[in-house]
């Protein structure tokens, strides 16, 4: 009896514990659980905030790798949308981002969960409130061809290109397994080329004639159409190097069509013009000589000059192999030479001056070279009028010739000076402030842009100095320098970088803290002083003083101030007598 | 052994005479765990008067059915189904206390004051009086621990309920942890046994 009690009394109480949690537990679950569901999907109810549910439904729908979740939205019973969690690069990987989209086929909103743009940059753009304002409410059909802007005042063209190319991806992953929209497969590199060659060329066969042609720096393939044309793979250097293009030309000289295959240009920006479908259609029509000589334009929506003017270097470039070696068309035209207003009577026994820096000549095709003289005809140390002729011959056998009279005299000579401009004068006095006068000798090469002395009181050469930029080898091109010498030594006073593009220049880089930004920190300005050799400054001599290892843009520094270096010790320009 | 005291006896018993965090020292791990902040010491004493005073009048009302050789059993059943519905009440209407009380929520079941009462108390007397008796300690309980929480948290952190009070320079954060806990519990325990010492001998001397 004792234990019946034990038992049965135990059974009473347990019973009535599970009724009253039980009573208990269904109206406070069902509040936990909405809670813990809106804390889950903080996110999504700010893309659908009238949602009474997120069902995930990954799973259900095939892997993609910019694709992280997939939820389905309902409100009430009604499934009103889907929104995607997906990531991709902008100017860094990880953007991760969701984009809902309404059944009635409209984005319903966008938001940016997580990135690592740059601050300032990328970052502000699309963290601004009005970039995602931009998604709600467009059709998908208009986002997924046209994407968003920038918002005002941003230039955050590669985070853009990014987040555009995401949100795209998206879409169109939304319209294949949504939709039932039929999935696009990409074209296969030989499935565009065959589309192109068809459509530059209709109904022509083709032959590969590349070897029936000299080679060309920049021609990869030549196809020769069977009614009338050719087709050219094609190179150029823009921002980055070897991009490729394919462009027909028809016999007639008159472009058939143009399309870029591939290319290593920043994406968002270089890349956006030379993919842009506008760009690309307006080669269409145009004639050969157009290409040679004033190229294409960019198209509203891109700004790209780096890339515009490599591919129309090469556009040119292809231009004139066409008409040389293809159409046989002979150059006739004989380059043009024009003569420098420059000193041309001295005293006897002075320097000689640069005999090539008094013409500038200039021919409708590449290849003009000038001959001269000078050497052969004037004796600096014997008094006289000298004639020089100087030849200009293009590489067709062209030529045109001039003469100069120069004249050497006993007496004392009226010094002729070309003043220089306005801004070179500004740069000029911060380097050498004593100086009476500076003057323009009207010099230059590919390399020097211009050769400048400065002067005292009685016109007497104080300080030479040469005007360089840095060529594509400077990890940002265009890197404006200006090296001044003493002219009695022959050697560096200062090295001024006046422009400097480097990698990641901003104002708030100190010297010293990254890389090419230090191109024009003083320390490294500071390595040439005195120097009068080339090769004595060496790339381990500016890592040390800038600390770091600027591997393109500190070789292409030395490289241009070795050059002028070179030039100033040949030819000695207010040299000692 | 029936308490003869009244009901205003039993209940100002539990809050001074024989407070369960100065006195009779039970429930420790709440004392020292939840008492960082004044509103989780509140949070954590209210739920505890909850157990407490339910525990003690169910246990008075079943007291004389229950077997003795089952009775604890059947009161550690009684206290863990009170538990269960506090818990799932907190989060569902008050899941920022819940979050902040964390287990020490649940264990508010092995809470030896709870127990403690159930047996020596409401297992020997009327439901009224067990009520009592539940919410004296309770509010003992809470004011031991909201005593506790005002030191730590006013010297600890700065603040008293939230709004800042001495200046993040002159915290003394150590008091905010675990460490503190027990150098704050013992100055307070000391203070408060003096203070009973005293009045013991005060006592001696007038019998």
């Amino acid at each position: 009896m004792k234990h019946v009690k034990i038992i049965s009394s135990l059974l009473v109480v347990v019973v009535i514990c599970m009724v009253a949690i039980f009573l208990i537990e269904g109206p406070t679950s069902k509040i936990i659980n909405e809670r813990l569901m809106q804390e889950a999907n903080a996110a999504l109810f700010e893309i659908y905030p009238d949602a009474t549910g997120f069902e995930e439904v990954t799973e259900e729908y095939p892997t993609d790798e910019a694709i992280l979740n997939i939820f389905t939205v309902k409100e009430g019973e009604t499934q009103v949308g889907v929104v995607y969690k997906g990531e991709v690069a902008g100017y860094n990987p990880g953007v991760q981002f969701l984009l809902g989209v309404t059944t009635d086929d409209e984005v319903a909103g966008f938001k940016i969960l997580a990135n690592s743009e740059t601050a300032g940059i990328g970052k502000d753009l699309i963290e601004h409130p009005d970039f995602a304002e931009q998604f709600a409410g467009v059709p998908r059909e208009t986002m997924q061809d046209v994407g968003v802007d920038l918002v005002a005042g941003s230039t955050a063209n590669v985070t853009l290109g990014g987040v555009n190319k995401g949100v795209k991806h998206v879409l169109t992953y939304h319209g294949v397994n949504f939709k039932g929209e039929v999935a696009v497969v990409p074209e296969t590199e030989e499935e565009k080329i065959e589309r192109l060659k068809s459509e530059f060329f209709p109904g022509s066969t083709f032959t590969d004639v590349t070897g029936d042609y000299p080679e060309g720096d920049i021609i990869l393939e030549i196809l020769e159409a069977s009614n009338g044309g050719y087709i050219f793979t094609t190179l150029f250097n823009g921002y980055s190097l070897d991009s490729v293009y394919m462009i027909g030309i028809g016999t007639d000289g008159v472009v058939t069509g143009y399309s870029t295959l591939s290319t290593k240009e920043t994406a968002g920006i270089g890349e956006a013009l030379v993919m842009n479908e506008e760009f690309q259609a307006q080669f269409a029509g145009i004639s050969v000589e157009q290409l040679k000589e004033t190229g294409v334009d960019s198209v509203a929506g891109t700004s790209a000059p780096f890339t515009l003017e490599g591919l129309n270097e090469s556009l040119s470039e292809l231009a004139s192999y066409f008409n040389k070696e293809v159409l046989g068309v002979q150059d006739t035209v004989a380059p043009e030479l024009a003569i420098l207003p420059k000193q041309t009577e001295f005293e006897v026994g002075s320097t000689a001056p640069v005999w090539d820096s008094y013409v500038t000549a200039t021919d409708n095709e590449d290849g003009v070279v000038v001959t001269h003289d000078a050497e052969a005809v004037v004796d600096m140390n014997v008094a006289g009028t000298y004639t020089v002729m100087y030849t200009a011959t293009d590489t067709a056998g062209n030529y045109t010739t001039l003469t100069i009279e120069f004249v050497i005299s006993e007496g004392a000579v009226e010094i002729v000076l070309v003043p220089v401009s306005d801004e070179v004068e500004a740069i000029l006095a911060t380097m050498d402030p004593e100086a009476s006068e500076y003057s323009d000798e009207l010099i230059s090469d590919e390399i020097i842009k211009g050769i400048y002395t400065s002067r005292d009181a009685d016109k007497n050469i104080t300080s030479v100095f040469y005007d360089v930029e840095t060529e594509n080898g400077g990890y940002a091109s265009n890197n404006k320098i200006m090296v001044q010498f003493d002219p009695s030594i022959n050697s560096i006073t200062k090295v001024n970088v006046y422009v400097s593009k480097a990698t990641y220049k901003t104002d708030s880089y100190a010297p010293n803290s990254g890389k090419g930004e230090d191109l024009d920190s003083p320390l490294i300005a500071a390595v040439w002083e005195g120097v009068a050799q080339v090769g004595q400054v060496t790339e381990a001599d500016v890592d040390s003083v800038s600390g770091t290892t600027a591997v393109e843009t500190f070789p292409s520094l030395i490289e241009v101030i070795d050059y002028v270096i070179n030039y100033q010790v040949t030819n000695q320009i207010g040299g000692a007598e | 052994m029936k308490n003869k005291k009244s009901f205003g006896e039993i209940f100002t018993t539990g809050i001074l005479k024989q407070n369960p965090t100065f006195v009779q020292f039970l429930g420790m791990c709440p004392t020292l765990a939840v008492t960082s902040k004044v509103e989780n010491a509140l949070g954590m004493g209210a739920g505890v008067i909850f157990v407490l005073v339910m525990s003690n009048f169910i246990i008075s009302l079943i007291r004389n059915f229950v077997p003795d050789e089952v009775r604890i059993p059947i009161y550690i059943v009684v206290i863990a189904s009170l538990v269960t519905i506090l818990e799932m009440s907190m989060n569902a209407f008050m899941p920022d206390l819940a979050a902040a009380l964390g287990t020490f929520l649940k264990l508010i079941v092995v809470n030896c004051l709870i127990l403690g009462r159930a047996e020596a108390f409401a297992a020997k007397n009327s439901p009224v009086k067990s009520i009592a008796d539940g919410l004296g300690m309770g509010i003992g309980f809470t004011l031991g621990i909201s005593f506790i929480a005002v030191f730590r948290e006013v010297l600890g952190s700065g603040t008293i309920l939230g709004f800042e009070v001495i200046p993040a320079d002159f915290q003394l954060s150590i008091l905010g942890g675990p460490a503190g806990a027990f150098l704050v519990f013992g100055i307070l325990v000391a203070q408060v046994t003096k203070l009973r010492m005293i009045k013991a001998k005060k006592a001696e001397v007038n019998a």
